[in-house]
């Protein structure tokens, strides 16, 4: 019998806390930090995800936020899917480097190779290490220093390759048990982007 | 004692003469490129055009297809696997590109447009650069803005706020309209992934080109760990070419493993001697060393056909190392037998030579090669079985005799009898080839392919899959300069936009179209408004728009130092990927450039002909690769055929001279001049159509029939008391003749379009003028019968 995805969830949860309460009445140093991967277990998933995303980006040259809105689609094991539907619909699919762009019929117009704009790759592998809980995929790429605790943490990625590799020079991202999650993307330069996860819609 | 000298003799003909090989192929460049072939007069231009077509990036081109073993019908995946194969294509470094259909965004594949943009293609529009043209420009920029193509936009919005670089860059991407699933190509059932790779080295570059197969076949096998048993296929002209060359080479020493055992056998069952062998291959080899060194020393070069061909006519020299050991006896040592035949070897191989002579002085460097080779190898073969084979003949090799003497064998009594037939079959085939004329011939190159129907037919597939532009049909700019050549090829545009709009052809591709002249250039970048108006248009085109002043900056001096730069000539371009393509399509040739229209899609070559106005449009003509090609091949073939005609004519002159009777002349001539006209007949009702391979095969055949005819005249010249002469001289001939029939009827089985017709043209062309010469030379005796 398979239990369902809300039960299994709560059931996990309750395992997680039965860890930190454990550790905690062990009496360990550090246990009051919220560790890392603990964090990530928490935000994972099994199944799919689709949150809505609002997303205002700041540069230089642009007076005004630039701002878009969609959902982001996380299909496990690793698909990716971002839509944009104001101002102009359009949708991109993330699967392994390789991002697809594809126009309303879903046919591929364009295609980035990630390796090719490591900060679009950085940017990409954030969002797909929390919507997924990787733990391991955040770390491959990114130092992680973390603070808060289950109920609202903020967790900060700076990534591990130089400035020669990339314009981003770190992307902090605050979240909320509830589920909402900000990334907030820093470029060298100085522009930035602001990505509210605005709900989880896929528990319901 | 004497036997030990001779063979040490032997030893040492043998080394110097491979000493001579060695040296000679060392030094001779051997050469294999078309042009040589061509005519003095055409090596010009259509020279010129083949030479680029063989280099060009169309002869680089391999057309690869990928599918499941199974057939799984659609492809499930045609992404991932068209993606892994452009990755082990890329990682094998011997592709200069590689295409599957995908649309890269990346800052490197747009920088070298960006870099060009106000002056590369598509026209600029000056409206684009009035304030209102502006401010669409930049509304259409911010929304870009928000969407995926931000962070490249980012990038390059300050100096080229109206996208600019990307229009330039679309020009660019290839022209296909094949059927995309998954962003990359698929073929229209969906069954198979397709891709487009070019690779680094000249299209016909055999040995490397062999290796970049086995490099695709390679990257193949490598997926098969991720996507289960894949299927194969892959087209193109190089891999044509190599699948040619390959059947060829396997071809030919299949024959050669099944021929060396047979004429083995065949001269073992007549002299019980191995050696014998060694000794009968000397003529040919001095004969072939003789001619290539000639070839090289007159030409400066051999051409690598003079070497194919010319080993077939010199062919017939081998039967002068076997009149020789026919005719040895204990008291017919090996120089008095030489020293007695001489007469009628020396008069078969003149006549041979001077049949040939006329060859020299073709138009073809090819046809002439052919000529001197020929001349040059069966002097040398005449020669070398004349003085150098009794030099080195062991004297006690002491052959066996014949049990029985041949001349008195009942096979060869009163073959007279033949001789109304062989009158009345000549005629009819003289008279069919009169009627049949120039319809005799096959006209049709590509009947002469090497390469199965099969792989025609999956290169067409391919080619329609992916709609990529035959090579065949060409439009033809020639100009002085680069210039005058973009400026006519810019007033043929028009032009090619109505034959698109029409239908008569798809599309279309030229230098122009990503180019424009400088002229057009000029005249573009004047319509710019200056600095200060484009700074007034920009200030009120963002009034309204979310960018900050000054943002745009960059475009203003980009603006500017294009204009002050003025315009650029393709030679300007570094970026390889776009100065390959333009260099392609513009070819520098004596006396000036052209500028080559490649053409997608022709319904009709007529409908083109007719709708394009040539005499308005200077320097633009149309060209049939295919048929220019064959027109080529006519002149060669009639060229050959005329000299041909010519050195029979000398032939029979010399025979006349040598014989002084008629009727001994037609003894000797008969026989060839029947056999080969009932042997052309035959293999054209057989064939359809002869080739320049039958012409070829038809001049051996001549060399050969002359060769028997007179050594069969002098057995039946020679007086009864000589009756062991004329029985060595019968067996002599007919050992020729079973030689030839058997390694030429071997020939004949070959797959290849080529050696097989040659092989059938012989092998029934030696029998015939056997016979015939049978039939002709009838004894002194018989004659009073």
């Amino acid at each position: 019998m398979r239990m369902p995805c809300g039960l299994r969830i709560v059931v996990r949860r309750v395992w997680v806390f039965a860890a930190i309460w454990l550790a905690l009445s062990l009496g360990a140093g550090s246990a009051a930090a919220l560790e890392f991967e603990v964090l990530l277990e928490s935000l994972a998933l099994d199944g799919r995800r689709e949150v809505a995303f609002e997303e205002s980006r700041f540069i230089a040259s642009v007076t005004t936020p630039i701002v878009s809105r969609g959902r982001f689609i996380f299909e496990p094991p690793d698909r990716l899917i971002k839509t944009i539907e104001y101002p102009r619909p359009e949708s991109a699919v993330l699967e392994d480097d390789r991002l697809a762009i594809l126009d309303e019929d879903g046919a591929e117009v364009a295609s980035i190779d990630l390796w090719l704009q490591p900060d679009l790759r950085l940017i990409f592998a954030s969002i797909r290490g929390v919507l997924k809980g990787d733990p391991e995929a955040l770390r491959s790429l990114f130092w992680v220093s973390l603070k808060g605790d289950l109920e609202a943490w903020s967790l900060e990625l700076s990534p591990k390759v130089g400035e020669a590799k990339t314009r981003i020079q770190r992307i902090a991202i605050v979240g909320h048990a509830a589920g909402t999650q900000t990334f907030e993307i820093l470029e060298i330069s100085g522009s930035r982007s602001h990505i509210r996860l605005l709900h989880d819609t896929s528990a319901q | 004692m004497n036997v030990i000298r001779a063979w040490r003799r032997l030893a040492t003909v043998l080394v110097l003469m491979a000493a001579f090989a060695v040296a000679a192929f060392a030094l001779v460049p051997i050469r294999a490129d078309v042009t040589v072939l061509m005519p003095d007069r055409q090596s010009g231009e259509l020279g010129l055009l083949l030479q680029a077509m063989q280099e060009g990036p169309a002869n680089r081109v391999i057309l690869i297809a990928l599918e499941l073993a199974s057939g799984e019908l659609p492809l499930k995946t045609p992404g991932p696997l068209s993606r892994a194969m452009k990755v082990e294509l890329r990682n094998t470094v011997l592709f200069e590109q590689i295409l599957n259909g995908e649309v890269p965004l990346d800052d490197a594949a747009l920088r070298p447009f960006f870099e060009h943009r106000y002056r590369l293609n598509p026209p600029l529009d000056p409206a684009g650069f009035s304030a209102a043209g502006l401010r669409t420009a930049l509304e259409n920029l911010f929304e870009r803005l928000q969407g995926f193509g931000a962070p490249l936009i980012e990038g390059i919005m300050g100096a080229d706020p109206t996208l600019r670089s990307f229009n330039v860059a679309a020009l660019w991407s290839p022209t296909t309209s094949a059927v995309k699933r998954q962003g990359v190509w698929v073929s229209g059932d969906s069954r198979r992934v397709l891709l487009l790779a070019t690779t680094a080295e000249a299209g016909f570059d055999s040995p490397r080109q062999h290796a970049t197969i086995l490099a695709i076949q390679a990257a193949a096998a490598k997926l098969e760990a991720s996507f289960g048993p894949l299927r194969l296929t892959y087209s193109g002209p190089s891999v044509i070419a190599v699948e040619s060359r390959q059947r060829g080479e396997s071809e030919s020493q299949r024959l050669m493993l099944l021929s060396v055992p047979l004429i083995a056998g065949i001269l073992f069952l007549f002299f019980r001697r191995l050696a014998v062998l060694l000794l009968a291959s000397l003529p040919l080899v001095a004969g072939f060393l003789t001619g290539a060194a000639l070839v090289a020393a007159i030409f400066g070069f051999v051409h690598v056909t003079t070497l194919g061909f010319g080993a077939i006519l010199i062919g017939v020299a081998v039967d002068y190392p076997l009149h020789l050991l026919a005719h040895l006896r204990a008291d017919n040592p090996a120089r008095r037998a030489a020293h007695r035949i001489w007469p009628a070897l020396f008069l078969g191989a003149a006549t041979t030579i001077v049949g040939f002579l006329p060859l020299v002085f073709s138009s073809f460097p090819g046809v002439a090669q052919l000529g001197v080779f020929t001349i040059g190898g069966l002097a040398a073969a005449a020669g070398t079985a004349r003085w150098l084979l009794p030099y080195v003949i062991p004297v006690a090799i002491a052959l066996p005799r014949p049990r029985a003497n041949w001349a008195t064998m009942g096979l060869f009594q009163r073959p007279q009898r033949l001789r109304p037939f062989a009158l009345a079959f000549g005629a009819l085939s003289l008279g069919f080839l009169m009627i049949r004329g120039p319809d005799l011939w096959q006209r049709d190159i590509a009947a002469l392919s090497p390469i199965p129907e099969s792989l025609q037919a999956m290169d067409r597939d391919l080619r329609r899959n992916l709609s990529v532009a035959s090579p065949r049909h060409l439009l033809i700019i020639a100009g002085d300069t680069v210039e005058e050549v973009l400026q006519r090829s810019g007033a043929l545009i028009p032009h090619l936009e109505t034959l698109t709009a029409n239908g008569v052809i798809e599309a279309y591709e030229l230098a122009a179209r990503y180019i424009p002249s400088m002229a057009e250039q000029r005249f573009r970048l004047a319509a710019i408004p200056d600095t200060g108006a484009l700074r007034a248009n920009l200030a009120w085109a963002q009034s309204s728009l979310p960018f900050t002043s000054g943002a745009f900056e960059p475009f203003l001096n980009a603006v500017e130092a294009a204009r002050l730069a003025g315009p650029i000539e393709p030679a300007d371009i570094d970026a390889p990927l776009l100065r390959l393509r333009l260099e392609s399509l513009l070819l520098r040739g004596e006396g000036g450039y052209r500028g080559l229209v490649l053409l997608r899609g022709l319904r009709n070559p007529d409908e083109l002909r007719e709708a394009l106005p040539t005499e308005e449009l200077a320097g633009v003509r149309y060209l049939d690769i295919k048929e220019a090609t064959q027109g080529l091949m006519d002149d060669y073939r009639a060229e050959t055929l005329l000299w041909a005609a010519v050195g029979g004519g000398l032939a029979l002159v010399l025979l006349l001279a040598a014989i002084r009777s008629p009727k001994g002349v037609a003894e000797v001539f008969l026989p060839v001049g029947l056999s080969v006209p009932i042997t052309a007949a035959a293999m054209s009702l057989t064939g359809g159509g002869l080739t320049i391979f039958h012409l070829l095969a038809l001049l051996m055949v001549a060399g050969l029939g002359i060769d028997y005819a007179v050594f069969l005249r002098r057995s039946a010249e020679a007086g009864a008391e000589e009756v062991r002469e004329r029985g060595d001289d019968l067996r002599a001939v007919c050992l020729c003749a079973l030689t030839s029939f058997a390694v030429f009827a071997l020939l004949a089985s070959a797959s290849i379009p080529l050696l097989s017709q040659i092989g059938s043209t012989v092998a029934l062309g030696s029998v015939l003028s056997f016979i015939f010469g049978l039939a002709f030379a009838v004894p002194r005796q018989d004659r009073s019968a």
